[in-house]
């Protein structure tokens, strides 16, 4: 990173605000705070930020006048828009707004932090990456295969998105509960033992006798794909 | 003037107003016609005496007639008025008597002058006087007045005792609209009082049904039957907000133990990452428990937004078979499928998948090992729907239970991660509602269950014939594929 990346993030609950601009800044992030919709206007339309999160319900001025306002003004940095309303029309109304993603409260920071990452890539003109690598053991973004070290590994639709997911999150444990939000989709809370059986049949394809383990069971949390134990 | 407001007052007037309006029809009726036969009578008298004095007057002139009046007016004791007027209106002769004073009508002066014979009627000290003139010649005539008759006298004073009678029997009438209305009214006084004594803590309460009046007692079983629901409703949020929160204790006081017990004592960094690892797949459990309320809930209320797009199910059923075939074959079951190709509705995808998952899931846990699942999906017969069963041979569900098992938190399961909340099927239902479509469910116990969720293949097909797939024994569609599941 040659130069820092400077966030905007306007939000009136001190506790959000908290943990993701101490996340952000863990990251390497320089954030601005924001508590209420009017100081937000005021830090935004200094027009020094790379990015800005805004909230949509705040104290003073609305999250997305507050956005109206600065588009008007020419102040296009991107919007990450977050909201406690989860509806499909919310959504749209924020991103027709001019808001370049949309998140929904209650969050984990490793969500936020993916679509800032997103964000910023997608605006520096940087593309996404279309191969990841863990170890000896590499993924094809793009044509969707997978291979540890010469030797090709046969997926299924669905291993190939759990992979995928954990190489994405990898040296980072993802829960159990994250893995089925964001593997199978929607708000699934299954009685039976997916993810087990699941990650179990990808170990039995992708970890090889003699090799390290990539993936690690993280005792009643979840699971980490890393190189090193 | 708030009782200008009330009903009981409005009705009394109401009441009291149309009687006062009848009376003074009929009596008006009464007096007109009385009047008009009355009139008659004397005009006839009046025309004899016309017919003397014409008599009287060719045989021996004006002299002739002063006589017949005179004579008249001994007979009747001065009640009566003989006139003698000439062309230019000066009166030539007129009797001595009571009604001397009886005015000349110019108008009518004019017409006999002229030649015309009129009739006429005056009030003079209360008494109606019936005069005519009559011409002779030359412009000369005369007038001849009678007083009332008896016959007169005793209907106008019966009228006017009519007429008392009748504001009496107004006045009576205001009284007994007074009784009516309030007496009409006092179970609808009494309902409002008891309804207004209803709080969410006497939700018991009924109305009585009195049976004595059908529309009050129609509105008493409406009242009560709302109560009803008002009450059912009011428990069952009672029942599963203390669930709710009952059951979000246990897990959270044990996130806060395990946070205790990691603090107890000195560990390493590790240790503290584990239990923060730990606590952090507890609460994501929790917000996704959170979630599912929140979805059930909109659900619940028919608001649950959907984001239409044209959704494979034949694709959707694939993933579903990948999802938990592998799921299946750990817990020693079957999963076999049978799903046709290129079923393509509009709804959902992600709320679609949610619905399967959650079937087939239960299906997975209520199955013992050497069971079988099945996943069916096709078309109906009509076309406009698309069928999906998932049948299992698992522990079935009590026929008591069946009727309740897509109510929320019927199952009274504790909220725990990683066994499902019990919002699973009521999430179900909600969803293929929200579709247009319906779900249906049949059981035995011992033998296994069967979800039929029939969805309309896009909006236009909603509610169309949904009965012919309904949970009749001789869809042979149905009974066939619950055969097979058990063979």
């Amino acid at each position: 990173m040659d130069k820092t990346i400077h966030i905007l993030m306007v939000e009136d609950d001190r506790q959000i605000a908290d943990f993701v601009s101490r996340g952000l800044r863990e990251e390497g992030y320089k954030v601005d705070i924001a508590m209420d919709g009017i100081e937000g206007l005021r830090l935004g339309r200094k027009a020094i930020h790379d990015i800005m999160i805004l909230d949509i319900m705040l104290p003073g001025m609305d999250g997305l006048k507050i956005l109206e306002c600065l588009r008007s003004e020419k102040i296009n940095a991107p919007v990450l828009i977050l909201s406690a309303k989860r509806s499909v029309s919310d959504r749209i109304t924020g991103l027709q707004a001019g808001g370049d993603d949309y998140l929904v409260k209650p969050f984990a920071f490793a969500e936020l932090l993916a679509r800032v990452k997103s964000i910023l890539r997608r605006v520096g003109g940087g593309q996404e990456p279309i191969r990841l690598e863990v170890s000896d053991l590499a993924i094809d973004l793009l044509g969707r295969r997978a291979s540890r070290g010469e030797e090709p590994i046969d997926l299924q639709a669905q291993e190939f998105r759990l992979l995928e997911y954990l190489a994405r999150n990898s040296g980072r444990v993802v829960t159990r509960t994250q893995i089925l939000q964001n593997v199978w989709g929607y708000n699934f809370n299954p009685a039976t033992n997916v993810v087990e059986v699941h990650i179990c049949r990808l170990r039995e394809k992708i970890e090889r006798p003699g090799k390290p383990q990539l993936i690690r069971t993280v005792r009643g949390a979840g699971y980490i794909l890393a190189e090193n134990p | 003037m708030r009782y200008l407001h009330s009903l009981a007052f409005r009705l009394t007037l109401l009441y009291a107003g149309i009687f006062a309006l009848c009376f003074a029809a009929v009596f008006g009726i009464f007096y007109f016609m009385m009047e008009t036969d009355l009139n008659r009578w004397v005009d006839e008298e009046l025309r004899e005496g016309v017919k003397d004095i014409r008599r009287a007057y060719e045989i021996s002139g004006i002299e002739g007639v002063r006589r017949i009046l005179d004579r008249e007016a001994s007979v009747e004791e001065g009640r009566f008025l003989g006139r003698i007027v000439d062309g230019d209106g000066a009166v030539m002769y007129e009797t001595e008597g009571a009604l001397k004073d009886i005015p000349l009508s110019l108008e009518l002066a004019n017409a006999a002058s002229s030649g015309v014979e009129k009739n006429e009627s005056i009030w003079m000290e209360g008494d109606r006087i019936r005069t005519i003139y009559t011409p002779l010649e030359n412009g000369i005539f005369v007038q001849i007045g009678l007083p009332p008759s008896e016959h007169e006298i005793w209907m106008q004073d019966f009228s006017r005792d009519l007429l008392k009678v009748g504001l009496i029997a107004v006045i009576i009438s205001v009284g007994v609209g007074v009784l009516l209305a309030r007496r009409s009214l006092l179970p609808v006084r009494e309902m409002a009082r008891m309804s207004s004594g209803i709080s969410a803590l006497s939700l018991g309460k009924r109305m009585p049904v009195s049976g004595q009046s059908a529309e009050l007692d129609q509105l008493a079983v409406s009242f009560n039957s709302m109560m009803e629901r008002i009450d059912t409703l009011v428990k069952g949020i009672r029942e599963v907000t203390e669930n709710l929160a009952h059951d979000l204790r246990t897990p959270i006081a044990g996130i806060r133990g395990l946070a205790e017990i990691t603090l107890n004592g000195n560990r390493t960094s590790d240790e503290y990452k584990l239990t923060l690892y730990q606590i952090m797949e507890r609460m994501d459990c929790l917000l996704s428990v959170c979630n599912s309320v929140l979805d059930e809930s909109e659900a619940d209320a028919g608001a649950l937004a959907l984001n239409w797009e044209t959704v494979s199910i034949t694709e959707l059923c694939s993933g579903i078979i990948q999802t938990f075939e592998p799921v299946a074959a750990d817990a020693g079951q079957k999963l076999s499928s049978s799903i046709s190709s290129g079923l393509m509705i509009k709804g959902d995808r992600g709320r679609l998948f949610q619905v399967l998952a959650n079937l087939v899931d239960n299906a997975v846990k209520y199955t013992p090992a050497g069971g079988t699942i099945l996943l069916y999906a096709d078309r109906s017969t009509s076309g406009n729907e698309v069928v999906m069963i998932v049948a299992d041979t698992g522990a079935g569900i009590p026929e008591k239970d069946l009727p309740h098992i897509f109510e929320r938190y019927y199952r009274g399961e504790k909220i725990r991660c990683g066994s499902g909340t019990g919002l699973g099927l009521p999430l179900v239902q909600g969803i293929v509602k929200a579709h247009g479509g319906q779900v249906m469910v049949r059981s035995e116990v011992g033998k296994g269950s069967m979800f039929l969720v029939v969805v309309p293949v896009d909006e236009e097909h909603v509610s169309c014939e949904l009965s012919s797939a309904s949970q009749t024994d001789d869809d042979p569609q149905t009974h066939f594929e619950f055969a097979e599941t058990h063979s």
